[in-house]
């Protein structure tokens, strides 16, 4: 029924999109034509589908952004203009209508989405019509390896993944189990949880899987609960399906502890799963946004409230992270996009925002890594049942400093 | 034999989840010959309005009023969106799409009310006890108690009592029915809101013990509808039969092959009873391939 959705409203927008579509290279042109003309900047997230709570943040976190920019100065005295386009969640055909509308409406450049498949999808079209896309959240390096006009301004799998392991090593959580869906982002963590457990000699009980968006997890839990694993490793970046997941552990009495980067605290998952998270023997989320950092926590506190929906995890800052570095990066390439964007991206080198540490890390070729947000690689942050929040776990996060992956 | 236990217990309450959703697919059916491809969403509307609209402090008593609401949104979905069309010679496949696009109604709206994540429902039971290390929550028992009740009553009042023996009539021959007095109008009408009330039932009785969010409603009315089918359209026990085959067979083959497959499990049972015996285990071939009277 969702697909039949997704299709009318992919038949709507290619509709929209026909008419104002032209060529690649006169697409780019449209932000151009004049000096004095606003710079079009595209952002494509899920207002609508299985999880509107993290586009609503989005589309919020975006307006302020370009307000922000706009108010000092703009880039070169032109103004951004944004352009919103909905992905309808997790379903390519609809990022496809999404990114093909935004690319045919002349964009400088696209930001998003937060789901690995969906900007799978929107990399494809960036590719093709020589569009720069930067994602927000996308951890797999695999996403923009060699893709000329795909960036990425998240940490890798592999950084959150031996973080990780470093933590169940100092909590003697051998075995664990995994836990991920079938996306980009899950087959990445389980892939990666896979190889990093011979190597800090951690034995996988049981392995379970599931596609997002996840409608009955009893299977999964069933094999969870009687794996005999110390904690589960979460490999899911959808809010709903880890509040599935912890609820119907709660449902069966399962406590086993869930740990893993993404669902477990992302937008509106504390409120949803709080209940749930409370019967289990622990929750632990893994994220490079640091709450130790003054202005990335007032900035957290301001889009909570201007939402009403609790932001956590790093996407909130890295989008708007996003905003900054093409900002900066459309000033390097006098406010134009395609190939000229793609080289003021690259010589942006290290990148302060938000994040109030040495530079935002953006990846434009897997091999550069100039730090995140905080003094940690990685923070860990443990929920807490008396406030009902997540709260960072500093001597946890300083064993996760260790792994392989700080370096980069 | 821990596992098989939780296995078994899930599926036992999963199956008479689905095995309701079949009866209240078979109602309809039973006097329209419509699917109706909204029951995922009714089943779950049922404990949305229940849990999110928190109507009082009692858990039964929110599950009774939501049932009423959607026994009354039934009705008035055969009234609004299914009448006209089905009296100015729409074929049962328009009706079809129609439910379809009913459901997608639901889901849209249900999703800017209350949001896509799921919501813990209050059980009207709270207790359990434990059964090889599984918990076994008392609301699965009242749940398992109250499908029995009401199968083996709409049981009984389609073969004892008149309204029951008029949707068979109604059913059997519309025209025919009518010549003979039989108000359609009125029966027809009846049959959606009972419909809804058993959808709510499910929904309110099952959705606390695994949480409600609307964006499982495909998953919910692709099972249902797998169930009616192996179960035998019009027959009440089929339909819970039906349910319990489903969700056996596709816990056990989640829990011991791959759990990612349930969706896959169920769509295969399917497709094998339509191609091999498409009325089912107890139902008439007549049933699902015959003309529409």
């Amino acid at each position: 029924m969702k697909n039949i959705a997704a299709l009318i409203a992919a038949a709507a927008l290619a509709g929209a999109g026909l008419t104002a579509c032209g060529s690649p290279s006169s697409s780019n042109s449209a932000s151009t034509t004049s000096s004095s003309a606003p710079i079009l900047v595209g952002l494509a997230a899920p207002l609508t589908g299985s999880n509107p709570s993290e586009g609503k943040s989005e589309e919020a976190i975006a307006k302020d952004a370009v307000a922000s920019i706009n108010a000092h100065g703009g880039v070169h005295g032109r103004h951004l203009k944004l352009i919103i386009r909905d992905t309808g969640g997790v379903s390519p055909t609809g990022a496809v209508s999404a990114f093909e509308s935004l690319s045919g409406a002349g964009v400088a450049l696209v930001i998003g989405e937060y789901t690995s498949t969906n900007f799978q999808a929107g990399c494809t079209i960036a590719m093709a019509q020589h569009v720069v896309l930067i994602g927000h959240a996308s951890a797999t390096t695999g996403l923009t390896d060699g893709k000329t006009y795909c960036f990425r301004d998240a940490y890798q799998v592999s950084q959150s993944a031996g973080a990780m392991f470093e933590t169940a090593k100092a909590l003697h959580w051998n075995p664990i189990a995994i836990a991920a869906d079938t996306t980009s982002f899950g087959v990445s963590e389980d892939t990666e949880f896979h190889a990093l457990a011979s190597h800090y000699g951690v034995k996988i009980a049981t392995d379970v899987s599931w596609t997002s968006p996840a409608s009955s997890l009893t299977a999964q839990v069933l094999r969870l609960a009687h794996s005999g694993a110390k904690a589960i490793f979460v490999g899911a970046a959808s809010g709903p399906d880890v509040t599935l997941l912890a609820k119907t552990m709660a449902q069966a009495g399962v406590k086993i502890p869930l740990f893993g980067p993404g669902g477990i605290n992302a937008p509106g998952v504390p409120a949803a799963a709080g209940s749930a998270y409370d019967s289990l023997s622990g929750v632990y989320d893994i994220t490079s946004f640091d709450s130790a950092v003054p202005a990335a926590q007032a900035f957290m506190n301001k889009i909570s409230k201007q939402t009403g929906i609790i932001q956590g995890g790093e996407n909130p800052i890295q989008l708007w992270d996003a905003f900054q570095i093409a900002a900066a990066a459309l000033a390097k390439s006098d406010g134009k996009g395609g190939l000229p964007l793609v080289n003021g991206l690259q010589a942006l080198g290290k990148f302060h925002t938000l994040s109030g540490g040495p530079g935002t890390y953006v990846d434009f070729t897997a091999s550069q890594h100039s730090g995140l947000f905080g003094p940690h690689l990685m923070t860990i942050y443990r929920w807490d049942a008396a406030t009902k929040a997540f709260v960072p776990d500093n001597s946890l996060s300083k064993i996760a400093d260790s792994s392989p992956g700080a370096n980069g | 034999m821990n596992e098989l236990a939780g296995a078994i217990v899930s599926s036992v309450f999963l199956g008479t989840a689905l095995g309701l959703m079949a009866l209240a697919f078979t109602i309809v059916y039973t006097v329209s010959q419509v699917f109706n491809f909204a029951v995922g969403q009714y089943m779950i509307l049922g404990a949305l309005l229940s849990t999110a609209v928190h109507f009082t402090a009692s858990p039964g008593v929110n599950d009774l009023i939501a049932v009423v609401l959607v026994a009354a949104m039934g009705s008035a979905t055969y009234l609004v969106a299914l009448r006209w069309p089905e009296t100015h010679g729409a074929k049962p496949l328009t009706l079809v799409i129609i439910t379809f696009g009913v459901g997608i109604i639901i889901e849209q709206v249900a999703i800017m009310a209350w949001g896509s994540y799921p919501l813990s429902e209050p059980p009207i039971l709270a207790g359990h006890f434990l059964l090889y290390g599984n918990l076994v929550p008392d609301q699965g028992l009242l749940l398992v108690a109250v499908a029995a009740v009401v199968v083996a009553g709409l049981g009984v009042a389609q073969r004892r009592t008149i309204v029951g023996k008029q949707f068979l009539a109604l059913g059997a021959n519309r025209a025919t029915a009518r010549y003979f007095g039989l108000n359609d109008l009125v029966l027809v009408t009846l049959a959606w809101g009972l419909s809804g009330a058993v959808l709510a039932l499910a929904g309110t009785l099952y959705l606390p013990l695994t949480g409600v969010s609307i964006t499982t409603d495909l998953s919910y009315g692709v099972g249902a509808f797998a169930a009616a089918v192996i179960g035998g359209l019009g027959n009440p026990g089929g339909a819970l039969v039906g349910g319990l085959i489903v969700a056996f067979v596709t816990n056990l083959m989640g829990v011991y092959v791959n759990p990612n497959l349930t969706d896959l499990l169920t769509f295969g049972l399917l497709f094998v009873f339509l191609v091999f015996r498409p009325g089912g285990l107890t139902g008439n071939v007549a049933d699902l391939v015959g003309p529409r009277a």
